[in-house]
C-alpha cells in the first residue's frame, strides 16, 4: 500500500471514529455512570492516536494521546461527567476534524486553538499529573486492568524499505505497547549491518515479543492494521501457555471479566466465582446471579456483548471502494443485456429440434444464477442506517442547547439495512427534519411543564422494513402543527379561499409547498421557508415519497418511504409508438381500457377518465415526450393508472411488452434534464428504453392542468 | 559533538550518518547530544546501536548527551541498554 493510499484509509477510518465518538459523547452526557461508554471513548480515542502516528500525523498523535489520558482519569473515576468536560472533549474532536478535513490544518489559528484546549484538558488532568501518567506508561507500558488476561506472541519482520512508506516500525511496536504489558522482549538487530556499510534509510531491526493484555486479539491486529500487507506479521494467541484460568475457562471467563469492567462485580467477588465454579462445575453467570452479585439482565446484556465480541474477532472484512461495485453492477447489467439477447434468439429457434430445447434450457438456468449474482451483489451495497442516525446525536445536543431546550434523540432499528447510496443521499433531508423538529416541535421545558408534559423533549429516528420497502420515521412529542396557522398562511399565499374547506391532510400538504413557512422567524436552524419541499424533491428523486402526520400539542411524525435499492428497478415494459418506456411497477394501480364514454373535458382540470368511480387525469404521453403514437384515442390503446403520494393520474400507451427487472443506467450527462424521465435502461435488443419519473411526472401533469 | 534536531528522523538519518562515520575517524570519543530531541523513529535507533558497535571495534567511545525520558524508553524498545 503507498504512503498516500494508507493515508486514504487513516482518514476514511478518522472520520468514521470521530462520527462514533461523537455519537458515544452525547450519550456519556445522558448516562454519567455508563462505564462501557467511557470504555468505548478511551479506546477510540487510542485508535485515532495508533493510527494519527502511523501516517505521521503527529499533531494529532499528540493531541489524541492527551485526550486518551484524560479519558483514562475518567475511566479511573479520577475526573467525574459533567457538561463542561463533555463540551471540552466535543471542541476538541471538533479541533482533530478541522485539521484533518479542513485547510485550517497546521495553521496559526489551528495551533493556537490546540493550545487552548490543550490548556482546559491539564485543567481537568493537571500538568504535573499528566508528565507523571506519561513516566509510568513509559516505563511499564498500558496499566493493566483487573481481570484475567490474554498472552499474545508477536514476531514483527518489517519490509527493509518500510521507511519509504512513511511507516516507523519503532512507532508500531510503542502503540503495541499500550495495548498490553510487554512480558518478554527479542530484538533481532544480526541483520544490522556495521556502519560504514548500512543504508540508514533501510530497516534492519525485527522483534518477538511476548504481551500480557485484557484486550482481544482484535486490538493486536488494529495496530498492525497498515502494515500487515507487507511485512511479515505473525500474532499468535499463547494464553493457554501461561494462563491456567485460560486453558479451563476459555469462555465462561470472558462473561466474568465483561461484568467486572462493568463494575458490576469485583475482582474478589469474581475469583470466589471462579473457585466455586471450580469445584461445582455450574455456569459463571449462573454463580453469578444466584450469588445475587448480578441481575439475570446483567448476565444476559454480558452474554451479548461477549457474543458480539466473538462475531467482531471472527468478522473477516475488507474495504471496497462503492464505485468498484457500481462498476461490477454496470457489467453484471450488461450481462443481464446479453442474455436477454440470447433469449430472443432462443425464442427464434425451433423448440421441436433439439438445440432450441437445450438453450432455453441453459438459458433459464443461467438467468437464475445472474439474478442470485445481482442479489448478492445489492446485498454488499446494503448497509445499517444506525451509524448514519447515531452522527445526529451531537446535532440534536447543540441544537437544542442553542434554543435553550432540553431535548433527547432516541434511535429505533438501527439495524435497518439499505442502499449506501440511498444513506448518503438520507442525511441532509433527515437533518433538515430533526431542525424542524427541534426548532418548531420540541416546546421550551417550561411550555412543556405547563401543558403537563415531562420537560426534556424527545425526538425519535426510527427505520424499519415493510413491504419491500425501508421506511424512516422522524418523530418528536412536541406541540404539532398549528393547522390554523397553517390555514392563514395557505390563505395568504393563494393556496386556499377564504371560505373554503379543507382536511386535515390538505393543510398538511401544503407544508410541503415551495415557500411555505409557518416559522414567525428567519434565523440558523431554520424557518427560512425552504424546507420541507426540498426535502420532499430530494425523497422523490429516491423514488421515495414522504408523508406527515400531526397531532396538536402531542407531536408531529414524518415517514419516507424508500426503495431498497435505487440500482435496480421492477419495471413494466411499454410502447408508444416505436418506442419503448418503463413505468416503476411500484407506482402502479392497475391499467385499463376505458370506454369512450369514460373519457371527458372537465374545464380547469383538462382530459380525465373515469376509473373505479372517482377521475383522474389523462396524460398523453405520446404529447408529453412529442412522438408518433398508434393509439391517439384513449379507448383504443390502453390507460396505466399510475400513483404518487395522494394524486392518481392514468398514463395513455399503445400497449404493454411486459415486466422485468431493470438495470438503471444515469441520463446525467447525456441529455437535458427532465422531471418526467429518471435514468435509461438498455433492452436485450440493445435499444435504450427511458424510465419514466412517476413523481416528477404527476406534478408536472398537475402544473400543467393548474395553468391551464 | 553532534547535536541533533529536535525532529531527528529518517528525513535527517543520512546527514547523522556521516556526521558520525566523520567524526568517529576524527576522535576517540563522540558526544552526541540528544537534548533537543522529543522522539526518534527505527532509523535513528539503529544508527545509534551500529554507531556503538563501530566505535567498540575500533576501540573508541559514543556517549549519548540529554537524552530525554521517552527516547530512553523508545531506545529501550529497541534493545538498547541506556
Amino acid at each position: 500500500m503507498s504512503e498516500s493510499a494508507i493515508k486514504e484509509v487513516f482518514i476514511s477510518e478518522a472520520k468514521e471514529i470521530i462520527e462514533k465518538l461523537e455519537s458515544d459523547l452525547v450519550q456519556l452526557e445522558e448516562n454519567e455512570g455508563d462505564q462501557e461508554i467511557v470504555n468505548r471513548i478511551f479506546r477510540s480515542f487510542h485508535t485515532l492516536k495508533g493510527s494519527s502516528g502511523i501516517v505521521g500525523m503527529t499533531s494529532i498523535y499528540n493531541f489524541s494521546h492527551k485526550l486518551e489520558n484524560l479519558l483514562d482519569q475518567v475511566r479511573s473515576g479520577e475526573i467525574a461527567v459533567d457538561n463542561r468536560l463533555i463540551d471540552l472533549i466535543l471542541g476538541s474532536i471538533d479541533w482533530i476534524r478541522d485539521e484533518l478535513f479542513t485547510d485550517k490544518a497546521e495553521t496559526e489559528e489551528s495551533k493556537s486553538a490546540m493550545n487552548a484546549l490543550q490548556q482546559r484538558i491539564h485543567e481537568y488532568t493537571g500538568e504535573e499529573k499528566a508528565v507523571e501518567a506519561e513516566e509510568e506508561e513509559e516505563t511499564s507500558g498500558a496499566k493493566p486492568k483487573a481481570g484475567v488476561y490474554n498472552y499474545f506472541r508477536i514476531r514483527a519482520q518489517f519490509m527493509d524499505d518500510v521507511f519509504e512508506t512513511g511507516i516507523d516500525p519503532l512507532m508500531i511496536i510503542e502503540d503495541l505497547l499500550t495495548v498490553g504489558t510487554l512480558l518478554t522482549k527479542n530484538v533481532d538487530r544480526d541483520q544490522l549491518p556495521a556502519l560504514d556499510e548500512m543504508n540508514p534509510e533501510r530497516c534492519y531491526l525485527s522483534w518477538d515479543m511476548i504481551i500480557k493484555t485484557l484486550e482481544p486479539v482484535e486490538k493486536i491486529n488494529d495496530v498492525f492494521m497498515f502494515v500487515k500487507d507487507r511485512n511479515r506479521i505473525t500474532i499468535e494467541d499463547v494464553t493457554a501457555s501461561f494462563s491456567k484460568r485460560g486453558r479451563e475457562l476459555p469462555q465462561e471467563k470472558r462473561i466474568g471479566e465483561i461484568l467486572l469492567e462493568k463494575g458490576i462485580i469485583s475482582e474478589a467477588e469474581l475469583d470466589a466465582v471462579l473457585q466455586y465454579h471450580d469445584s461445582h462445575k455450574t455456569k459463571i453467570g449462573d454463580i453469578i446471579v444466584k450469588k445475587g452479585l448480578a441481575s439475570e439482565k446483567d448476565v444476559k446484556d454480558a452474554l451479548e456483548e461477549q457474543e458480539k465480541l466473538k462475531k467482531k474477532i471472527e468478522l473477516n472484512t475488507v474495504r471496497v471502494d462503492t464505485n468498484r461495485l457500481d462498476n461490477i453492477l454496470n457489467l453484471l447489467g450488461e450481462i443481464v443485456i446479453g442474455q436477454s439477447a440470447l433469449n430472443r434468439i432462443a425464442d427464434e429457434l425451433d423448440d421441436e429440434k433439439d438445440t432450441g430445447f437445450q438453450l432455453k434450457n441453459a438459458l433459464y438456468g443461467l438467468d437464475r444464477i445472474t439474478r442470485e449474482f445481482q442479489e448478492q451483489i445489492m446485498s454488499i451495497r446494503m448497509i445499517p442506517i444506525g451509524p448514519s442516525f447515531e452522527q445526529f446525536r451531537r446535532f440534536v445536543r447543540d441544537s437544542a442547547h442553542e434554543r435553550g431546550k432540553d431535548i433527547k434523540l432516541v434511535i429505533e432499528g438501527g439495524d435497518t439495512e439499505l442502499d449506501k447510496t440511498v444513506i448518503e443521499k438520507i442525511s441532509d433531508p433527515l437533518k433538515h427534519m430533526i431542525r424542524n423538529a427541534i426548532d418548531h416541535g420540541i416546546e421550551l421545558p417550561e411550555e412543556r411543564e405547563s401543558a403537563g408534559k415531562a420537560a426534556s423533549g424527545m425526538v425519535t429516528l426510527r427505520a424499519y422494513h415493510q413491504e419491500g420497502n425501508v421506511y424512516i420515521e422522524v418523530a418528536d412529542d412536541g406541540r404539532g402543527v398549528n393547522l390554523a396557522k397553517v390555514r392563514s398562511r395557505a390563505i395568504e399565499k393563494g393556496l386556499l379561499k377564504e371560505d373554503e374547506e379543507a382536511s386535515k391532510d390538505r393543510l398538511l400538504s401544503y407544508l410541503f409547498h415551495p415557500g411555505f413557512s409557518t416559522a414567525d422567524r428567519v434565523d440558523d436552524l431554520s424557518g427560512r421557508g425552504v424546507g420541507m419541499d426540498v426535502v420532499k424533491t430530494n425523497i422523490e428523486e429516491l423514488r421515495g415519497t414522504v408523508e406527515l402526520r400531526s397531532d396538536e400539542g402531542k407531536g408531529t411524525t414524518i415517514r419516507i418511504k424508500l426503495p431498497l435499492t435505487l440500482a435496480i428497478i421492477d419495471g413494466m415494459l411499454v410502447s408508444i409508438g416505436r418506442n419503448i418506456y418503463i413505468i416503476p411497477l411500484l407506482s402502479i394501480v392497475e391499467s385499463m381500457q376505458p370506454k369512450k364514454e369514460d373519457v371527458k373535458t372537465v374545464e380547469g382540470k383538462g382530459e380525465m377518465i373515469s376509473f373505479r368511480g372517482e377521475y383522474v387525469s389523462l396524460a398523453r404521453l405520446y404529447d408529453l415526450f412529442e412522438i408518433d403514437a398508434r393509439h391517439k384515442n384513449p379507448w383504443e390503446g390502453l390507460v396505466i393508472v399510475v400513483e404518487s403520494g395522494n394524486t392518481r393520474i392514468g398514463l395513455l400507451v399503445d400497449d404493454l411488452l411486459g415486466q422485468q427487472q431493470i438495470v438503471i443506467k444515469s441520463l446525467d450527462n447525456y441529455i437535458t434534464r427532465s422531471r418526467s424521465i429518471s435514468g435509461a435502461a438498455i433492452l436485450g435488443d440493445g435499444k435504450v428504453a427511458l424510465i419514466v419519473d412517476i413523481h416528477g411526472l404527476v406534478e408536472d401533469i398537475v402544473d400543467i392542468n393548474s395553468a391551464g | 559533538m553532534i547535536k541533533l534536531d529536535s525532529d531527528i528522523n529518517v528525513k535527517k538519518i543520512k546527514e547523522f550518518h556521516s556526521a558520525i562515520l566523520d567524526e568517529l575517524k576524527s576522535s576517540d570519543e563522540v558526544l552526541i547530544d540528544f537534548s533537543d530531541v522529543e522522539r526518534i523513529d527505527l532509523s535513528v535507533a539503529q544508527l545509534v546501536i551500529a554507531s556503538g558497535r563501530a566505535a567498540k571495534a575500533a576501540g573508541k567511545t559514543i556517549k549519548l548527551k540529554s537524552v530525554p525520558r521517552f527516547v530512553k524508553y523508545q531506545m529501550q524498545i529497541c534493545g538498547i541498554k541506556i
